[in-house]
């Protein structure tokens, strides 16, 4: 057999495709990430804030961009599209072909002046046609790869952008180029587009202009979105008083076809209401919802904040209609309360729109030779939810199901980590590894600093004087070479800057030109290859920071590019070569717990040819599943279970401790010791990574005569009754939240009413005169759920919503159990007297979270679940290094949903154990143990458990290790004793730089 | 001392009509007054160049014609006929007499020979102010122009007012005088003559060498021309044979029409495409019924009684070229046939008359005078020699090109300057069209009837009529001039087009290359820097460029925006 | 009294009838309907220029090239005729009648067709009546189009479609293809009518904020629109929100130099 191809293919620049290629590109495999558009970044560049946490969609992203664009192993091709696949898992053959982008991305440096001087006007895909852009445009400001691309429709081929293109990258005989690739793996993460409001004409999208779109009004909301982030209505530009936001437009319809549900529509309808609030706290913003969908991490507090804190009004109706009024264009919702048509005006309406599979689903799953499910999203299994139909090629994302952020991420490390494992004896065979010159000593020399000013073409240049900049910087002290370009960053500065390093004998290098977030790394490659340490380098941002806010202002904006650069060559005089630790990693996995999460991500390490060790508390493995018998799909789980726990306990990499728990773990990313006890018995294990997988249980209900009538059971026990004959009830009535949603657990479980819902048609399978009642506050059948739920309603299931204040109550009478509950829609109490009372009882975390939480030094959320290190977009990491995360233990999921975290926490894992070592950051906190007083202020601090306590002739010094500093500086500005210097950030150095910037303005005073 | 090597020749760039012409007259300077209609301007221009327009603007060959860049669109511009045209306007409305240019040298020269060469020699050397002496062996100044081209071609009062206009200037002309017997270099030497030039023209007629030359009723052209300009009546009789295909035989053969001859055949040994005649004189000549045989040379004349009776040609064939580049004619052998003749013109070429000249002037072969061929000195310093004596027969306005160059020599021998420094030039041809193909718009050339006002029977207002519309025709057929050269070529100073320039702010320029679009003549590029910069050279100052560059970044040296609208003002009368 | 409009005449050098006496500038004898501002081409005739005479009082703006295909520069005669539609375009959303501009042809020698040109476009200027810019009160509204079209013609937008267009269209784009009058029309009209907004908008907030609906109501548009064009001009960096009242924000241009 042929050797497999190291290299992946990865269908889908969004969230989920960065993130899947990140993850096989540290570790170890080539990378080709594919995209329709001319840039990555997906749907999520558009958004404005992101829940739960309200972070700043572009900020949390750029960094992955960024590094997705600038990673040595990941190929970027935009533009493009599959054209076939020949082959197999292994080694495909894809044939592609790229649309011309009319523009050489190797020499475009995204200044815009070409953008700048397009005089052809088109919409703005990008701002949802809420503004123009130019026929030569960039997505967005922080595209990646920030290059032009031109719209062929629109332009008129003046030839404007070639002329005053100063790199020369425009080039219009650009023809459609086909590429061949070979690669082992391929990926499809295509995402979803957003359902076309239109086809709703009752809401009037397209004719009335103050109905939007929820993606609109993202844009509307953001602040780089066309209104400048102050909410406005299209049809006039007044500020809103009354928003309302429809739900499910283009979801849970079957009137369309999309009988699905959209899953994070709820909880982004939330966010913006919530957004649109802080933006103007008279806003008053009405929900109009079905259920409301807030299942997972965090959200049911959010929506709870959202009702109380910010006053969102949420109504339970669907909107029928919306109409507008002539004068004022205000709209009318028509809406249904308390069984009473009611309409009320809003100044602007924002529709929650559905996702649908992406455009070219038929086609790309014609090509790929994949099936998609009835929706035309791609299909998959309950047990094996990141693989298509065809082996070798795996999908994450909405491209699978409609889903939010995090378990788009997660399912992408999971896809990565399956891509991996099927290719993973081609580890490392088509990456690159660049050789460096040996770093030059440049110890005890003067600092002889050399200069590089950037016109950035006209962007700097136009504003600022840069010749004039390049004769002050000359005369400044230390500077021993100073020249300006017209493109630092381009290719052709890069071989000058080095040729300048040794011609000039430079030890320091500046260059003054835009940002280090997206131009640091090149140019410390670029003294780095002339032999310097990186750390001698430094940059001063006269762009963003000067003639991009000074445009008008050319003499003042020169003065200050003056003062940027003596500040910057102020501390560069300063600058030490740092080096970046290198540490060792024990390629071996510790995998703590035996259920489905932990066995999977035990399998997936070791597929990937790497130990595993794999600690479960009980005697056996299997943990929850082993209580699930059937499924609402078609799968038998205790199959599958048999032949997960058959694969573990043969595979030789996996090395199970069974009736084992951790007693201390000790040491850190790549270095871990772990003592097991078994009973009683201990044993230390060696170790490079940590994943936590210890599950969660059911909440052993007190409410509702539970264990006092044994005609209530919990689902779990009447799942056991209705599989092995015990069951003969007539009338089954089920109570959803029980346990969850309350004051005492205030978050949803999220499972229970797909449980509910699989046990209602169980029941209506084996006895359908059975009558079935199922008692809920939101019935969250989330994603292809809702077909479940929509079948149980047509056979007769009975959903019968309730609320806090009208819980339903149980009475024991005459041997007879009593139920009343409040029928909204007669709006009466009425009895029911069930046979079977079955509890959806909530999932609670496992309690010794806290415990193995201490071991690890790693965070519990509120609710005592494990936290995170980011909800959005690091879903299976912890902040500290080397530990990840999967399954129950994160929050309540679905056997889909643990499959897939565990897979994404293999996959992070492995980014750390195909190294042989680690390369740390060399900018880091540095201790002088003379100073400490040992009071441990910044070990109490320090995010990322970087700083322990040492004893030092018998004393306790704070010692940083160094592979887990990230080098934030919290520790040593926290230091009452100044005993902690932030290398490369020293008092020294800072203030040099301060007295510097200010050394011109007291002159003057 | 430098020593300034050869190879940095000076390099001058000018349109391609200028750089064919021998005097280097500025055309595309007079075609752009002509323009504007301004015709006595346009004179005075050429006479910058050289004293003949009217001349030149009836027998030139007129390279520039046949160099002018429009022969790539449709004709070239009628630039010989335009020439014509001003200087005949000019003298028909009254002879221009100049002021005499004051004598601001001491140094007397001396020309020999009143011919084209020399008297354009004494036109230069008297625009800066040296007294010049011209000796002539004639009655009449002009050598050739006078002598050697019919009436009907160059009438004489026009030759006459030429070098009247010469002699306004200044130049003593002697008549008369023959050199060699009447004065010698030593005697003008004697008489304080610093420099002397000559330019005594080619008196003597080739011999045929065939048999049965020396019988009566052989005219050698020269003398047969010379003796009509001279008002001898010529018996031709009633057949004539002209030998020849120059210039010379064709205007033989047309005078001997005028002479009642009733059958003129030119027998002309190569065929058309070689005959050095200008063509459209062939042409002329023939619609006049002269009859042009080729291929034919002559074997022998014969005579009766001492008189040409017959003469006997051979048929010829062109063989493989010869020195001249043109193909050799080789007769064919027993091809002999005869004609029946009255008069032979034999027209095949002039010698200098070198028996009067020292020898030492002369060639190894003593067939001409030896001169170095930039400077135009001969061996002895101080005398120059020019014209037909050097080249051999050639045309009047490469006589006049010797004839300026002999004068920058004089010049500087008489300075004491070095007579080669920055002398040897090269010339290349310039014009702003890059691709003939893109140039779309065709016109025909506009033609008016010539015109001697003065000399017809019209009423004044019928010839002012007549005047004005020819003037007009005039204008349009300058508009077809493409002007290929510099835009300092017009010479035409501020007073014509504001010598106007556009001047690029590189600060404002954003090298969006609009102005290089709209800008007819590619005057305006972008360097290296992707900066707009303007070639003074080819800019025209028409300042399209300013008017189009978006943004703004191109302004007009003299007609600047706040001119304009200072001008604007004006005109409304507002406060400026 | 008869009305005697003031018609500027921009007039190329070779067009010139030489009996008009070229130095100096004001009525000229033998021409005294026509106030003649001379230039080298008529391809120099910016169309800020045009618009300027217009401000400074002219009832009429006559310009007299080479007929076409003759110029003494190629092709200025032609270059101005592009600019000359444009302009007539655009004046026409000032207020201002675009009749007040023409562009015609004549020789030097055409010393009759130059009478008859003149004379024709003075009996359609005065049929126009004064300008609304003529005289110590000029109409503001009309003034206020006239300076936005002008800020707009010496913007690059315009400027470079016009630029451009000659090429565009008789040698074709960048990509070879020619690219039609019409479709070009179509480009150059949008273009003409964002800008033209955009600059009364600037010229509007200038000196006061004003709300959507203020320049709506004050420009005759869809308050829609006007947003639109805001968030444009803002994308520029040309206008500013300055502040919120009530429900509006008010915007206020930027100092641009």
């Amino acid at each position: 057999m042929k050797d497999k191809v190291g290299a992946v293919l990865v269908v889908g620049g969004g969230i989920a495709g960065i993130q899947a290629s990140l993850d096989l590109a540290n570790s170890g495999f080539r990378v080709y990430l594919l995209d329709e558009s001319p840039s990555i970044g997906g749907t999520m560049t558009q958004l404005d804030k992101t829940f739960p946490t309200n972070d700043c969609a572009m900020c949390i992203l750029a960094p992955k961009l960024v590094m997705a664009g600038r990673h040595p192993n990941i190929e970027l091709i935009m533009g493009a599209e599959i054209k076939s696949v020949e082959g197999e898992e292994g080694h495909f053959q894809v044939a592609l072909v790229r649309k011309p982008r009319y523009i050489d991305e190797e020499k475009c440096t995204g200044c815009g002046v070409c953008a700048r001087k397009c005089p052809i006007e088109g919409i703005d895909e990008f701002n949802e046609g809420l503004g123009e852009r130019t026929a030569i445009y960039v997505k967005y400001p922080q595209a990646v790869p920030l290059v032009y691309a031109i719209d062929r429709d629109k332009c008129i081929g003046c030839g404007t952008c070639q002329e005053v293109c100063k790199a020369g990258a425009v080039k219009y005989d650009e023809k459609e180029k086909r590429i061949a690739l070979h690669v082992g793996s391929i990926i499809l993460s295509p995402g979803f587009e957003e359902f076309d409001p239109k086809l709703k004409g009752e809401y009037g999208y397209g004719r009335y202009s103050n109905v939007v779109s929820s993606i609109e009004f993202e844009r509307i909301l953001s602040a780089s979105g066309p209104y400048g982030g102050i909410v406005l209505r299209p049809s006039d530009g007044k500020v809103p008083r009354k928003i309302a936001f429809i739900q499910c437009v283009g979801s849970r319809d079957a009137k369309i076809g999309n009988n699905y549900c959209s899953s994070a529509c709820c909880m982004y309808a939330i966010k913006e209401a919530i957004i649109a609030k802080e933006h103007n706290p008279d806003l008053q913003c009405t929900i109009f919802f079905m259920d409301v969908r807030a299942y997972g991490k965090e959200f049911d507090a959010y929506y709870n904040r959202a009702e109380e804190e910010y006053g969102v009004k949420f109504v339970r109706s669907r909107v029928p209609q919306i109409g507008e009024v002539l004068e004022s264009q205000n709209l009318l919702v028509k809406y249904v309360e308390d069984e009473n048509p009611a309409t009320e005006e809003f100044n602007l309406v924002v529709l929650s729109v559905g996702m649908r599979p992406p455009k070219h689903a038929e086609e790309l799953a014609k090509t790929l030779d994949i099936k998609l499910n009835k929706y035309n999203f791609c299909s998959s299994e309950t047990f094996s939810p990141l693989e298509t139909s065809r082996p070798g090629i795996y999908v994450c994302g909405a491209f699978s199901s409609p889903k939010d952020i995090p378990e788009s991420v997660a399912q992408a490390s999971g896809a990565a980590a399956k891509a991996a494992s099927s290719i993973s004896s081609a580890r490392e065979m088509l990456t690159t590894v660049k050789e460096y010159p040996p770093e030059r000593d440049v110890s005890g020399e003067e600092p002889r600093i050399g200069v590089f000013v950037c016109h950035c073409g006209i962007n700097i240049g136009g504003v600022v004087n840069v010749p004039e900049v390049v004769e002050y910087v000359k005369t400044l002290p230390n500077v021993a070479y100073a020249e300006h370009n017209l493109y630092t960053c381009s290719e052709d500065t890069q071989k000058r800057i080095h040729e300048i390093i040794k011609e000039h004998n430079l030890n320091r290098v500046v260059v003054a030109s835009c940002t280090p977030r997206t131009h640091e790394p090149l140019f410390r490659e670029t003294v780095r290859e002339a032999g310097l340490n990186i750390y001698l380098f430094e940059m001063a941002n006269i762009r963003d920071q000067c003639s991009w806010v000074h445009m008008h202002e050319h003499e003042e904006a020169t003065e200050k590019a003056k003062d940027l650069v003596r500040s910057i060559v102020a501390k560069t005089r300063l600058l030490k070569p740092l080096k970046k630790p290198m540490i060792d990693v024990t390629p071996i996995g510790l995998v703590i717990g035996g259920g489905l999460s932990g066995m999977t991500a035990a399998l997936e390490l070791a597929k990937q040819d790497f130990e595993a060790h794999l600690v479960e508390k009980e005697k056996e493995l299997g943990g929850h599943l082993r209580h699930i018998h059937y499924l609402l799909g078609s799968e038998d789980p205790q199959e599958r279970l048999g032949s997960i726990i058959k694969e573990v306990t043969e595979n030789e990499k996996i090395h199970v401790h069974l009736n084992s728990e951790l007693s201390d773990v000790e040491g850190y990313v790549g270095n871990f010791k772990t003592t097991l006890n078994n009973d009683g018995e201990k044993k230390e294990i060696k170790h490079g990574v940590v994943i936590v997988a210890t599950g969660a249980m059911e909440y052993n209900p007190n409410e509702y005569l539970y264990g006092v009538d044994e005609r209530v059971v919990t689902q779990r026990e009447l799942e056991e009754r209705l599989t092995n004959g015990g069951f003969n009830a007539k009338t089954v009535v089920m109570i959803q939240c029980v346990g969850s949603r309350n004051g005492e657990h205030p978050y949803c479980s999220r499972i229970c009413c797909s449980q509910a819902v699989k046990n209602a048609l169980k029941i209506k399978e084996l006895s359908p005169e059975t009558d079935v009642y199922v008692l809920y506050k939101d019935m969250r059948t989330y994603g292809f759920l809702e077909d479940y739920y929509r079948e149980a309603a047509s056979k007769g299931v009975l959903f019968i919503n309730y609320d806090d204040e009208n819980r339903p109550r149980l009475v024991q009478e005459n041997g007879k159990l009593k139920l009343t509950v409040w029928e909204p829609v007669i709006k009466t109490w009425t009895p029911i007297e069930p046979d079977l009372l079955a509890l959806s009882v909530a999932t609670l975390p496992n309690p010794d979270n806290e415990h193995i939480a201490k071991m690890l030094k790693v965070p519990l959320s509120k609710d005592k679940f494990f936290l995170e290190a980011h909800m959005k977009l690091r879903p299976v990491d912890f902040a500290t290094e080397g530990i990840f995360l999967c399954g129950l233990a994160h929050w309540p999921k679905s056997i889909e949903e643990s499959i897939s975290q565990a897979c994404a926490a293999a996959a992070r894992a492995a980014t750390i154990l195909s190294k042989e070592a680690l390369e740390v950051e060399g900018a880091i906190a540095n201790v002088n143990e003379d100073f400490c007083s040992g009071c441990k202020i910044c070990e109490s601090v320090c995010a990322y458990n970087a700083i322990e306590m040492k004893e030092v002739d018998g004393k306790p010094r704070a010692h940083v290790l160094e592979a887990l500093c990230k080098g934030c500086g919290v520790c040593g500005s926290s230091c009452p004793t100044g005993a902690i210097s932030m290398l490369n950030f020293t008092d020294d150095q800072i203030l040099a730089q301060v007295r510097a910037a200010l050394k011109e303005e007291t002159k003057y005073d | 001392m430098t020593v300034v090597s050869s190879a940095f020749k000076n390099k001058r760039r000018l349109p391609p009509c200028r750089a064919a012409c021998p005097a280097e007259v500025n055309v595309q300077g007079y075609m752009a007054l002509l323009q504007q209609g301004k015709f006595k301007e346009s004179v005075e221009l050429i006479r910058k160049s050289m004293p003949f327009p009217a001349i030149c603007g009836r027998v030139c060959f007129s390279p520039c014609q046949d160099a002018c860049s429009r022969k790539n669109i449709d004709q070239p511009v009628g630039i010989r006929y335009l020439k014509r045209l001003a200087a005949d306007i000019e003298r028909e409305q009254g002879r221009i007499k100049p002021d005499a240019v004051p004598k601001t040298h001491n140094e007397k020269v001396a020309i020999i020979g009143a011919g084209p060469a020399g008297l354009s020699t004494a036109y230069e050397l008297a625009k800066l102010g040296y007294p010049v002496t011209v000796f002539e062996r004639m009655p009449e100044p002009g050598g050739m122009m006078r002598y050697g081209i019919p009436d009907y071609r160059l009438q004489k009062y026009v030759v006459a007012n030429e070098i009247a206009y010469i002699q306004d200037l200044g130049v003593e002309i002697k008549t008369g005088v023959e050199f060699g017997k009447d004065i010698e270099i030593d005697t003008l030497r004697n008489e304080g003559y610093k420099a002397i030039f000559i330019a005594n023209g080619t008196q003597l007629s080739t011999k045929l060498g065939v048999p049965g030359e020396d019988l009566e009723g052989v005219f050698p052209a020269v003398e047969f021309l010379r003796d009509v300009s001279l008002g001898k009546t010529v018996d031709v009789g009633e057949k004539v044979a002209v030998i020849g295909g120059g210039n010379s035989a064709i205007d033989a053969a047309c005078t001997s029409l005028r002479f009642g001859a009733k059958e003129v055949t030119v027998l002309y040994r190569r065929s058309r495409n070689e005959m050095p005649a200008l063509p459209h004189e062939v042409e002329a000549a023939e619609k006049e019924g002269v009859k042009i045989c080729f291929l034919v040379a002559p074997k022998q004349i014969i005579g009766e009684e001492g008189r040409v009776k017959l003469i006997e040609c051979l048929r010829m064939k062109l063989g493989e070229p010869d020195a001249s580049g043109r193909r050799r004619p080789v007769p064919i052998q027993r091809t002999e046939h005869t004609y029946g003749v009255d008069t032979v013109i034999p027209a095949i070429g002039q010698m200098p008359e070198t028996s009067c000249l020292p020898s030492i002037l002369l060639d190894e072969r003593a067939r001409a005078i030896s001169v170095d061929q930039l400077t135009l000195e001969t061996k002895i310093p101080g005398i120059f020699a020019g014209g037909d004596v050097v080249t051999r027969p050639a045309s009047v306005i490469e006589a006049v090109g010797a004839g300026k160059r002999a004068a920058v020599s004089i010049d500087r021998y008489l300075n004491g300057a070095n007579l080669r420094t920055g002398r040897e030039e090269e010339i290349e041809e310039t014009t702003w069209v890059k691709d003939w193909e893109k140039i779309t718009r065709k016109s025909e050339r506009y033609t008016a009837p010539h015109i001697d006002i003065g000399r017809q029977k019209v009423s004044f207002e019928k010839a002012d009529e007549l005047l004005t519309k020819i003037k007009a025709v005039a204008t349009f057929e300058a508009r077809r001039c493409l002007e290929c050269g510099l835009c300092t070529e017009c010479l035409g100073g501020e007073e014509l087009c504001e010598a106007d320039k556009a001047v690029v702010d590189e600060t404002l320029c954003i090298g969006c290359n609009v102005c290089a679009i709209v800008c007819p003549f590619e005057a305006v590029k972008k360097n290296e820097t992707g900066v707009a910069q303007v070639n003074e050279d080819l800019c025209k100052g028409c300042g399209t460029c300013s008017a189009s560059c978006p943004e703004r970044a191109i302004g007009m040296q003299r007609f600047t925006d706040s001119l304009i609208l200072t001008n604007v003002a004006a005109t409304l009368g507002e406060p400026t | 009294m008869m009305f005697r409009p003031k018609i500027v005449g921009f007039l190329c050098n070779w067009s010139l009838p030489q009996e008009v006496n070229t130095t100096g500038t004001g009525i000229i004898q033998g021409y005294p309907k026509i106030r003649i501002v001379r230039v080298m081409c008529i391809g120099r005739i910016d169309p800020v220029i045009v618009l300027e005479t217009f401000v400074k009082g002219a009832d009429g703006v006559l310009v007299i090239g080479c007929h076409p295909p003759d110029c003494h520069y190629i092709e200025g005669n032609l270059q101005a005729e592009r600019k000359i539609k444009m302009l007539k375009k655009l004046i026409s959303r000032t207020g201002l009648e675009p009749e007040r501009l023409r562009l015609d042809w004549a020789y030097a020698s055409e010393t009759e067709l130059f009478a008859t040109i003149i004379d024709d476009f003075r009996t359609q200027v005065a049929v126009l009546g004064p300008s609304p810019l003529a005289g110590k009160k000029p109409d503001e509204n009309v003034l206020a189009g006239i300076m936005a079209a002008k800020a707009v013609t010496g913007d690059s937008r315009l400027r470079t479609l016009v630029g451009r267009e000659k090429e565009l269209i008789e040698e074709g784009n960048v990509y070879n293809e020619k690219v039609e009058q019409e479709e070009f029309d179509e480009v150059m009209n949008e273009s003409i009518d964002e800008e033209y907004v955009r600059s009364r908008i600037r010229l509007l907030v200038k000196d006061r904020p004003m709300s959507v609906e203020g320049l709506a109501r004050h420009l005759g548009l869809d308050p829609k629109k006007v947003l639109r064009h805001i968030v444009v001009l803002r994308h520029r960096g040309l206008v500013a929100l300055d502040k919120i009242e009530r429900e509006d924000p008010l915007y206020i241009a930027l100092e641009v130099t």
